[in-house]
């Protein structure tokens, strides 16, 4: 069945402008409705997953509409090896995240609902736009829905977490800005996207630019900046903790199911392979940092007594990994970190939407409230144990197999950091049993622990669908990895700069009855 | 198909998800029926074993068994299949998981009836019966740890069975916490030889691959220096033992044993003992051919593992809870295990492995026999002339007291000879005087293991009762179910050491050729028929000496024990209190990482630094933005003004730039 890529990513937004236009009144049924929406996205967007050609590292599902002909801007949508996993991930999560809010969020659900549609519509955006400018242009977009799901669904602090999660965004958006405007003027002197030739202000053609290297340490700068505070790389992750605990828990499972990955994206869609002698220079800073963060933010996870801040700073342990990977820069190490970002969406979004189903039922998250809730809520205990030990890296389970690529990946690069950051599963294990220990075992003696109810049947099926992926991504995870295999490949060669870009855009610029003219694509270097 | 070793993993994993499942589906109504749960609980394992004895027949033939069901990932030059395979030394340790295994789930059914968590005790127990078939059964080392890693999930589960007392649940932890430390060891371990292999352009996927590659065009890789003086292979097998340590309870890392005797005693039985704690001894058998070209982490591995012998059986000579008299015995007994391996004498540590798995087994079993029968009671102290009121008990752990003594004929006595004489033909690349070192250690270690077993014995069953009476009126022997495996496990701890009766003694070991099947290197083959009789002789001399000895002390004399220990004083406490390694590890390594997580990693570095400079920025921009009001002017001839600067900026930067 052939579904249009921009339909797919627009349907949520569409579907957001008619809940809006829905009267109030509605609530329930307009959740209702917002959750089928979501729905239909997610299973269309499996039509992609299945529809996937996995031969090719070239754009699937392409769609190109002049935008700004003007500027040589085109509406130019597409995914690859490199998008597609996270694209699905994207569709499959929000209507989880959606239905999870049913009754939980009751003030302005109309807003809530169509925030959450639109915040999706600007991620898959994000991850299937293929030219520059829109990229950009979505990449932005994501922060405004997002920092109004946490400014007004938010909890207490919600004020100071969005203040400083936009500060910490715009810090990084702003250089991006200049970088691209650069990029631009560049591609125009280089006669790339001549007026009038189409070959798009889009990654591809881009690739074909030469750069000096002085040009490409800033303009890598300009990129990589605003791509490692979304991830977050330490020491620029501070926001995460904050925007976290105040985010409601639909607003938690998006931002770190899908929202840190869009770091990750970033880096290895525009910072690594458009600017790799930029990259080589700081790649061992970088990789520092990465083991800092894997090791600093397993610290101080275990040092936390909120729960969910506590696996807000298991994300700065993970995402650590998963830059790492990035960085290692070969094939091991990228696919890897495709799949554990995959992996590590999965579990951690698990891992929010259960601590969202005792928050609900306690308005409280301090570890010390709990303790033998195991007695009271076996099946929330048993769900929440399995996604303990995924998030842990268990083989069998989906975290073990993209943490292995990594270090399999880093250890080719530097064995000193693979063995650093191997350390972090052994934190890992240690803060997450902590946590299951502190909730679940001991005496039940808090009193108001004793008539919880275990898990409702929509809990149930919010977290049945996580659970089964969460085994099948360990178990079988090939039909995932796969998918990544040949876009990986040609982004190695790429940053390795072994072979110039290829010019895949023609094929699908004849089409259109369009030449590319192609120029300072072999290294002169 | 029908008949692929595949089923055997299968069976357990579809045992261990139908009770879960039950279990998940009956836990508001206090838990699935007894009668729902057995079927599956005992079906798995008892049809597990008889797949497992017919596929013995076929490996004993000559064939190695292997089949593949599919690829699970893959990356640069390597794949990993989930793939089984069973060679002779697969096939003994899976009759011993097997075997040993569904004995224990029997004896389970009765010591566990009157539990609250009977399905999900089964559900756990079978899902670690799964594991470990895969651990013995994976034909790849990251397949082997898929196992490895599932054994410590289920280790973790059941230690923490009784999760309702907060120190059983932190026991779990801490169990799963320790092995992880070595986990990365044999992971890093893993990464250094795929890397190695990669780096060579050559291709593996199982270990029969990896064994062709070490041998031959891998062979000048592999032992090229690494770090320092020491090879790729030294530096590998140093890491991978380092996960062999965490799982199989050896110095430093054998801490959560111990604890882990916090679970039900079937299942200290199962795991702490005849099967998961010795997979460590397992993985060094079948990564042989890369550890016999790493003799440095071999002679290591081999004085580290005599230490932990002697260490804990020091320790368990003043324990006064019974099962914690087993558990620094079972630490103890790896050690002579690893001892074995370390020299390069594979099929003697598995031998051991055997053994152990039925004499300890059955000790561990006959301890839980025995705290059922006075009422969960664990202290010496407070039991006394038991064999009366439970003589299959008290005679079948006499059996396995004996074997574990090394009295001949009982089986520990032929396995752990071997292994002492094997120390005195020691890998040929090792420095000289180890061998005689480490049979000194072994032997002392062995006199103290006599002696701490028989301690056990005469506190145990023999003397005055010193149970309190109104306990000791319900005291009884166990039902049948408990007492029918104790008597197989007896039978098996008696004989089956005449399996490996050394050529010295006029036997043939038949044992040992089978594991040479698979384990052929040149260090192996250099023990045979190696126990000279005067070896025998010590080693007979040394188990009697230390069962009379304990006979002395607390049968014909009882004062004697208190009186040495008040007169060793300081050293007798520190000995009773394990060394206080515990509190030891917690002082120097736990509470300061802790401390520092909340004091410094959090508190100095986010909140006061990170945090502290953002809301600076924060408070320094509000400040600017005061500033800036001042150019709002509302008129739209300044905003264009500014612009225009604006413009010109940028366009001149972008020029001046490139």
């Amino acid at each position: 069945m052939d579904v249009s890529l921009s339909l797919v990513t627009f349907l949520p937004l569409l579907g957001a402008v008619l809940l809006l236009l829905m009267p109030e009144r509605l609530g329930g049924q307009i959740h209702r409705l917002g959750f089928l929406i979501s729905l239909v996205t997610a299973a269309l967007s499996l039509c992609f997953f299945f529809g996937f050609d996995e031969g090719t590292a070239r754009l699937q599902f392409e769609e190109s509409y002049s935008w700004i002909p003007s500027l040589g801007v085109n509406f130019h949508l597409g995914l690859d090896g490199i998008s597609i996993l996270l694209y699905v991930l994207t569709a499959v999560l929000t209507p989880l995240a959606i239905l999870a809010s049913v009754g939980s969020v009751n003030r302005r659900i109309k807003e809530f609902v169509s925030m959450l549609l639109v915040l999706e519509s600007f991620m898959l955006g994000t991850l299937a736009a293929a030219d520059v400018f829109v990229f950009y242009v979505f990449w932005e977009l994501m922060l405004i829905p997002m920092a109004l799901l946490i400014g007004v669904w938010g909890g207490p602090r919600r004020i100071y977490a969005t203040v400083k999660f936009v500060l910490f965004t715009v810090a990084g958006s702003l250089p991006m800005l200049l970088a691209i405007l650069y990029l631009y003027a560049s591609y125009r002197s280089q006669g790339i996207g001549a007026e009038g030739v189409s070959g798009g202000f889009d990654f591809q053609s881009l690739a074909h630019l030469t750069l000096t290297e002085k040009e490409q340490t800033f303009l890598f700068l300009g990129f990589a900046l605003s791509f490692v505070i979304k991830l977050p790389l330490f020491p620029v992750h501070t926001w995460l903790p904050d925007a976290h605990t105040e985010a409601p828990t639909a607003g938690s499972v998006v931002l770190a199911g899908v929202l840190l990955k869009m770091g990750g994206y970033g880096l290895l869609r525009y910072a690594l392979p458009l600017f790799p002698l930029g990259a080589a220079k700081f790649t061992p800073f970088i990789l520092v940092l990465c083991v800092i963060g894997i090791i600093h933010g397993a610290l101080v996870a275990l040092a936390q007594t909120d729960i969910k801040k506590l696996i807000a700073y298991s994300s700065v342990s993970h995402m650590g990994l998963v830059a790492l990977g990035i960085f290692a820069a070969n094939e091991m190490g990228i696919r890897g970190s495709i799949y554990q970002m995959l992996a590590h969406g999965l579990s951690t979004g698990a891992l929010f939407l259960l601590v969202g189903v005792i928050y609900e039922r306690r308005h409280t998250r301090e570890l010390s409230e709990f303790g033998g809730i195991a007695k009271v809520m076996p099946w929330f205990a048993a769900v929440f144990l399995l996604t303990t030990f995924a998030s842990v890296g268990l083989p069998g389970l989906c975290g073990f197999v993209g943490e292995f690529l990594v270090l399999l990946g880093v250890f080719a690069k530097s064995k000193v950091m693979a063995a650093l950051a191997a350390l972090g599963m052994i934190l890992g294990a240690w803060y997450m049993l902590k946590l299951v220990k502190g909730v679940f075992y001991g005496e039940l003696t808090n009193k108001e622990n004793e008539g919880l109810p275990d898990l409702s049947a929509k809990e149930i099926t919010v977290l049945v669908p996580l659970v089964l992926l969460m085994i099948l991504a360990g178990v079988y995870p090939m039909p995932f990895l796969n998918k990544t295999d040949a876009s990986v490949e040609a982004l190695v060669r790429r940053i390795n700069m072994e072979v110039p870009a290829e010019p895949d855009v023609s094929a699908f610029s004849d089409d259109q009855g369009n030449k590319i003219i192609v120029t300072g694509a072999k290294d002169d270097r | 198909m029908a008949d692929s070793i595949a089923w055997i993993p299968g069976v357990l994993l579809l045992g261990a998800a139908v009770n879960g499942l039950l279990t998940l589906c009956s836990a508001h109504r206090g838990g699935p029926k007894k009668g729902m749960v057995i079927p599956f609980a005992l079906g798995a394992p008892w049809i597990a074993f008889a797949l497992s004895v017919m596929a013995f027949f076929k490996v004993k033939g000559g064939e190695v068994l292997s089949t593949s069901l599919y690829q699970w990932f893959d990356g640069t030059l390597f794949t990993v299949d989930v793939a089984f395979q069973m060679d002779s030394l697969s096939a003994v340790m899976i009759l011993v998981v097997t075997g040993v295994g569904a004995l224990i789930h029997t004896y389970a059914v009765g010591y566990m009836s009157k539990d609250p968590g009977f399905g999900r005790f089964f559900s756990y127990l079978n899902l670690f019966t799964f594991f470990m078939s895969i651990l013995v059964l994976g034909s790849s080392p990251l397949l082997l740890f898929v196992g490895w890693e599932g054994v410590g999930l289920c280790s973790y589960l059941l230690i923490g069975f009784w999760w309702k007392d907060g120190a059983k649940a932190q026991a779990g932890s801490k169990a799963f916490i320790v092995n992880r430390i070595g986990d990365v060891g044999f992971v890093l371990g893993v990464l250094l030889i795929i890397s190695t292999v990669a780096a060579s352009g050559k291709s593996v996927h199982d270990f029969a691959s990896l064994e062709a590659f070490a041998t031959g065009d891998g062979k000048a890789a592999l032992e090229s220096p690494f770090i320092g003086s020491f090879s790729v292979v030294e530096v590998a097998g140093f890491l991978l033992r380092l996960g062999a340590f965490g799982k199989s309870a050896q110095l430093p890392l054998y801490v959560w044993l111990p604890d882990a005797m916090a679970g039900p005693t079937p299942v200290s039985a199962l795991i702490h003992a005849a099967t998961m704690v010795t997979a460590g001894v397992y993985m060094v058998a079948r990564l042989h051919f890369l550890f016999v070209m790493a003799p440095t982490a071999m002679a290591f591995v081999a004085i580290v593992g005599a230490l932990t012998a002697l260490f804990a059986a020091t320790i368990g000579i003043a324990q006064n809870d019974i099962k914690q008299v087993l558990a620094y015995s079972t630490v103890s007994q790896l050690g002579f295990m690893f001892a074995a391996v370390g020299v390069g004498a594979f099929s003697v540590g598995i031998f051991h492995v055997v053994t152990h798995a039925f004499f300890k087994a059955l000790l561990f079993l006959g301890a839980g026999s025995v705290i059922h029968g006075p009422h969960e009671e664990q202290d010496m102290r407070k039991m006394g002339g038991l064999i009366k009121i439970m003589p299959i008990t008290g005679w079948t752990m006499i059996i396995g007291s004996l074997a574990l003594s090394g009295v001949p004929p009982f089986s520990g006595f032929f396995s752990k000879d071997e292994i002492l004489a094997s120390t005195l033909h020691p890998h040929p690349a090792f420095p000289g005087g180890i061998g005689p070192i480490l049979y000194v250690i072994l032997t002392i270690a062995s006199l103290c293991t006599a002696f701490y077993t028989f301690r056990m014995v005469w506190l145990t069953f023999f003397g005055e009762s010193r149970v309190d009476p109104e306990v000791r009126k319900k005291a009884h022997e166990s039902p049948a179910i408990m007492t029918l495996p104790l008597v197989i496990l007896a039978v098996g701890a008696a004989a089956i050491g005449f399996l490996g009766v050394p050529h010295a003694l006029g036997g043939h070991n038949v044992f040992g050729s089978f594991v040479r099947q698979t384990v052929t290197s040149e260090v192996e083959a250099a023990h045979e028929g190696s126990g000279a009789l005067l070896l025998v002789g010590i080693a007979v001399a040394i188990a009697i000496l230390g069962v009379l000895t304990s006979y002395w002390f607390y049968r014909v004399r009882p004062s004697i024990p208190g009186r040495l220990f008040a007169g060793l004083g300081g050293f007798g406490r520190l000995v009773a209190s394990a060394y206080r390694v515990d509190a030891l590890y917690a002082k120097t390594i736990v509470n300061p990482l802790t401390r520092s997580a909340k004091r410094i990693f959090y508190e100095v570095i986010d909140v006061r630094f990170v945090d502290g400079l953002v809301n600076f920025f924060g408070s320094f921009t509000k400040g600017l933005a005061g500033l800036m009001r001042l150019f709002q002017t509302g008129a739209v001839r300044t905003y264009v003004f500014f612009m225009m600067i604006g413009a010109i900026l940028l366009v001149w930067s972008v020029f001046s730039w490139s």
